[in-house]
């Protein structure tokens, strides 16, 4: 598959989506951030994340940015700085700075933007447990602020008035239910897509194949015939649906039945 | 999202030392995260710019800005200078004379706190100042409408509108009020009792609707 048309296309989404979400900052679309807390904080702050997203998508995944990579390993690191920068960006003190004060929130649009770029690449880079403990965690701080919105008689904002907090209340629990969804829609079709019944129990067979050969190359107790296999690290094992197809598709070249495992390193 | 974007070759990322280097940055990070929280929100205790506002006048008292106001009898004075003349302790709302929402709680909260000093004798220690944000509509017949409206004692309460209407900036910049225009020409605003000592300071925000310690601080400082 080429992977051109995707980036491009992603490019394209992310700089129209960066563009617009900017455009809400300037006059005269800026009325719309200023008077309502739903178009500030539902449109354009999440605007501003899916830009930055698509827009790291659309980037070259060789050269530059792999020279970090060995500092984000599963994407740590990356989940957890964008976690601080959404933290930030739901305090309301920090919201009311970004109405009033133009370079708070040129430092919003930053600071936004690059929290989607680092959640594309850790994404990417993470297995789905990691990604649920990072999602779940975000959905719940959207979820409980939205509650709070909704229910509270104080104005939180001194920027916006108590009927826009509480729209913002009910889009923040949209927002959230929409995540949670999308995430698990997104993670289980890719799930079934990855493995059919047959060729999961084909996959990990190569993947115990894999263990097993890497283990010995470790050890040194090197297999009586070379180890035939696929290299395919653990990790990558564990979640990549490249990774896997590939397992798959060299055990399958070596004629590895189900089953055969060890006829297949021993031969 | 989609894994398949990968770099193929290589993954540094989850080799021995990458482990180590990812929990050495993602330490970093959150520590970082943290202090930048902990910094914005003082320490966790303010997540609003109303608490933050309150707290920074209860550290750091504030001196008054020094505008041209007019009050409903027409005389028009400097701020400063109506303070100089004046022995008392005040507690200073902030209101507009159309209002006919949260400033209507004001006016009784300050109604309730007239009676309270007049029954407590304390009007010679502590007195009450409204002054009127919107000076394009509030001239001096407005607020002696809302002075007569809210049966005010002119001894204890007195009601003040700007001279030039251009300083409102100023003067809601000084007291940290932010004022966004609502439909129907009302506004919205962040309500709250400001307790501004003899010498022409903003030492103490308090809630709106607790007056009893809005009265407890100006009492407190006339001892």
């Amino acid at each position: 598959m080429n992977p051109w048309p995707l980036r491009s296309r992603s490019f394209a989404a992310g700089m129209l989506l960066a563009m617009l979400a900017c455009a809400l900052s300037l006059p005269p679309a800026r009325m719309l951030i200023e008077q309502s807390m739903l178009w500030h904080m539902a449109v354009q702050m999440p605007m501003l994340v899916a830009a930055g997203s698509l827009l790291m998508r659309s980037a070259p995944t060789a050269g530059l940015l792999d020279r970090f990579t060995g500092w984000n390993a599963f994407g740590l690191t990356g989940f957890i700085a964008a976690q601080g920068i959404i933290a930030y960006w739901m305090l309301p003190l920090a919201i009311d700075r970004a109405v009033v004060l133009p370079a708070t929130d040129v430092l919003k649009i930053v600071s936004l933007l690059a929290c989607g770029a680092l959640l594309a690449r850790a994404f990417a880079r993470s297995v789905a447990v990691v990604q649920l403990f990072f999602l779940g965690y975000a959905v719940s701080m959207l979820g409980s602020l939205g509650l709070y919105l909704l229910g509270t008689n104080r104005r939180l904002c001194n920027a916006y008035s108590l009927e826009s907090q509480f729209s913002a209340g009910v889009s923040m629990l949209i927002l959230a239910s929409a995540l949670a969804i999308a995430w698990t829609g997104f993670t289980l079709r890719r799930r079934e897509g990855s493995r059919g019944p047959e060729q999961g129990a084909v996959a990990s067979r190569a993947i115990e194949v894999t263990a097993l050969c890497d283990l010995q190359r470790d050890t040194g107790n090197r297999p009586a015939s070379p180890c035939p296999l696929v290299s395919v690290p653990l990790a990558d094992a564990l979640h990549p649906r490249a990774k896997i197809a590939e397992g798959v598709g060299k055990a399958q070249d070596l004629r590895l039945e189900p089953g055969g495992v060890d006829s297949g390193v021993q031969a | 999202m989609e894994p398949n974007s990968l770099p193929a070759t290589e993954r540094p990322g989850e080799s021995a030392a990458g482990l180590w280097r990812t929990f050495l940055a993602s330490t970093l990070v959150l520590a970082a995260s943290l202090g930048l929280l902990f910094a914005a929100t003082e320490g966790g205790s303010a997540s609003t710019t109303e608490t933050l506002r309150r707290s920074a006048v209860m550290r750091a008292p504030q001196p008054i800005p020094d505008l041209l106001v007019i009050d409903a009898t027409g005389t028009s004075a400097s701020l400063l200078a109506r303070r100089a003349a004046d022995p008392r302790v005040w507690i200073v709302d902030f209101v507009y004379t159309q209002c006919t929402s949260v400033c209507l709680s004001l006016g009784t909260v300050f109604q309730q706190l007239q009676a309270e000093i007049i029954a407590r004798g304390l009007q010679d220690r502590v007195g009450l100042v409204s002054v009127s944000f919107d000076p394009a509509r509030d001239d001096a017949p407005a607020l002696l409408a809302y002075a007569s409206r809210w049966r005010i004692e002119p001894r204890v309460w007195q009601v003040l509108t700007l001279a030039r209407p251009g300083d409102r900036r100023r003067l809601l910049d000084a007291f940290g009020i932010m004022v966004i225009p609502a439909p129907l020409g009302e506004f919205e605003h962040n309500a709250a009792l400001h307790v501004v000592d003899a010498a022409g300071r903003l030492v103490r925000i308090v809630d709106h609707d607790d007056p009893g310690r809005a009265l407890a601080v100006a009492t407190a400082l006339t001892r």
